[in-house]
């Protein structure tokens, strides 16, 4: 029971962390995401079905650059999963962004939560963009791993596709 | 919508999210070096080496019960030339992917006499199976589960085992006990050896309870949220459910 609210604090401590971060950078966008991820490797090339991932993130602009920080919530290979994500991303054109991101975060079990970790490059493309939101698609290379599960299942690690759309308001 | 509230709101849904979506972690992962285990992101598969057994059992795991927890229980069955297949779900949830089986026959298309099995969640996911293509299953393993008048099968031409825990608090018997109208006719024993005196001339629900287990000794995940206090180790309440299902399995091919 005690492994269980220290799972909780933790949780707990990654938001603060959040909300500090994103108050830190003044963030100007807020941007929902929903995603699709099509894995293509575990440990071994092969077409497999990912998971889901719904992100919240906050985005600051400099100039042609783009400043992002927030949640993640996904389903993969190890159960589900909760991140803290920072990205740069650069603006090449009004509709047209490839940045680069990386997520630390828990995968989520009891007693004790895993640590967990992604990295990956992406492409987002603006199709609405008016004064009051955006909204386009985004593909991503991303590849992610929970070292710790190494102790219970082979599937630890696994390098996938999300595909998803994008509103920023 | 000013940004502070924005972030608070989407800040707390996540938390509420994530508290909500915590899957039960395995005590202990070994398999058996007599066994052959393969793992793929779709399913568990662990069959005696050596062997070719005619006989499967597809196992869906508990709702939010990372499928390796039952990896102690399943290898006692495996060990009895069963072969075992444990489907992977979404957010380890089989609720959300009711029809994962029908993929899985295909992967398995020489399974011999398939048997489907559930714990839990799990097993009203195995209840949906039978309801869904009751001609494709031989039998039907329930494990501290029952089913609800949505998924009854009570005119199904196949028997099936029912077991419960005496101290499940999330399964009470009672309930198990008390959903009986939705199953095949009722069968109590005492017993496992007293499955093999019943004659199967017609399709019968075995009624087996296991003393002193309960909800999370099914599995080997630690202690649930909710679940009574077991009197009897995982290891005894292990030995007694693969002693049933093997016991059941055995029995219904003679039929």
């Amino acid at each position: 029971m005690r492994t269980i609210k220290s799972n909780r604090v933790i949780l707990g401590c990654l938001f603060i962390l959040f909300l500090f971060c994103t108050s830190q950078l003044m963030a100007q966008d807020v941007q929902i995401s929903m995603k699709y991820a099509q894995g293509i490797k575990h440990n071994e090339w092969s077409a497999f079905k990912g998971g889901f991932e719904l992100s919240a993130d906050y985005i600051y602009s400099i100039n042609n650059l783009r400043i992002s920080s927030g949640l993640d919530f996904r389903t993969i290979q190890w159960g589900n999963q909760a991140t803290i994500s920072l990205g740069l991303a650069k603006v090449l054109s009004p509709k047209i962004e490839l940045g680069l991101e990386m997520q630390h975060g828990l995968a989520l079990f009891h007693p004790q939560s895993l640590y967990t970790f992604s990295a990956g490059a992406n492409c987002d493309l603006t199709l609405v963009n008016n004064d009051k939101l955006q909204m386009g698609l985004s593909i991503e290379a991303r590849y992610s791993i929970c070292p710790a599960y190494i102790n219970y299942g082979q599937i630890y690690h696994v390098t996938e596709i999300p595909l998803g759309i994008f509103i920023r308001f | 919508m000013k940004l502070v509230p924005k972030v608070v709101i989407c800040g707390m849904m996540f938390y509420m999210l994530i508290l909500l979506s915590c899957s039960y972690l395995p005590e202990n992962v070994h398999v058996d070096s007599r066994l052959t285990y393969n793992e793929t992101p779709d399913y568990i598969a662990l069959e005696l080496k050596e062997n070719e057994a005619d006989i499967t059992l597809m196992f869906l795991p508990g709702g939010l019960v990372d499928p390796h927890a039952y990896l102690s229980l399943m290898q006692r069955i495996a060990l009895d030339s069963i072969n075992i297949v444990i489907p992977k779900f979404t957010s380890n949830l089989a609720i959300f992917e009711l029809s994962k089986y029908e993929s899985l026959l295909d992967v398995f298309p020489d399974a011999g006499s398939l048997y489907i099995a559930g714990h839990s969640l799990g097993g009203i996911a195995a209840l949906s199976a039978v309801s869904k293509s009751p001609d494709e299953f031989d039998g039907l393993i329930l494990l501290g589960t029952y089913p609800s008048e949505s998924f009854a099968i009570s005119d199904w031409d196949r028997s099936v085992l029912s077991l419960y825990a005496e101290n499940d608090s999330l399964s009470t018997p009672q309930e198990v006990l008390g959903a009986s109208s939705f199953l095949p006719e009722a069968c109590m024993i005492s017993d496992v050896s007293e499955i093999d005196s019943v004659e199967l001339l017609s399709p019968k629900t075995f009624y087996y309870q296991i003393s002193g287990g309960n909800h999370a000794q099914f599995g080997d995940y630690g202690a649930q949220e909710g679940d009574g206090v077991a009197t009897i180790s995982v290891e005894e309440q292990h030995e007694q459910v693969s002693s049933a299902i093997i016991k059941f399995v055995r029995h219904n091919e003679n039929y």
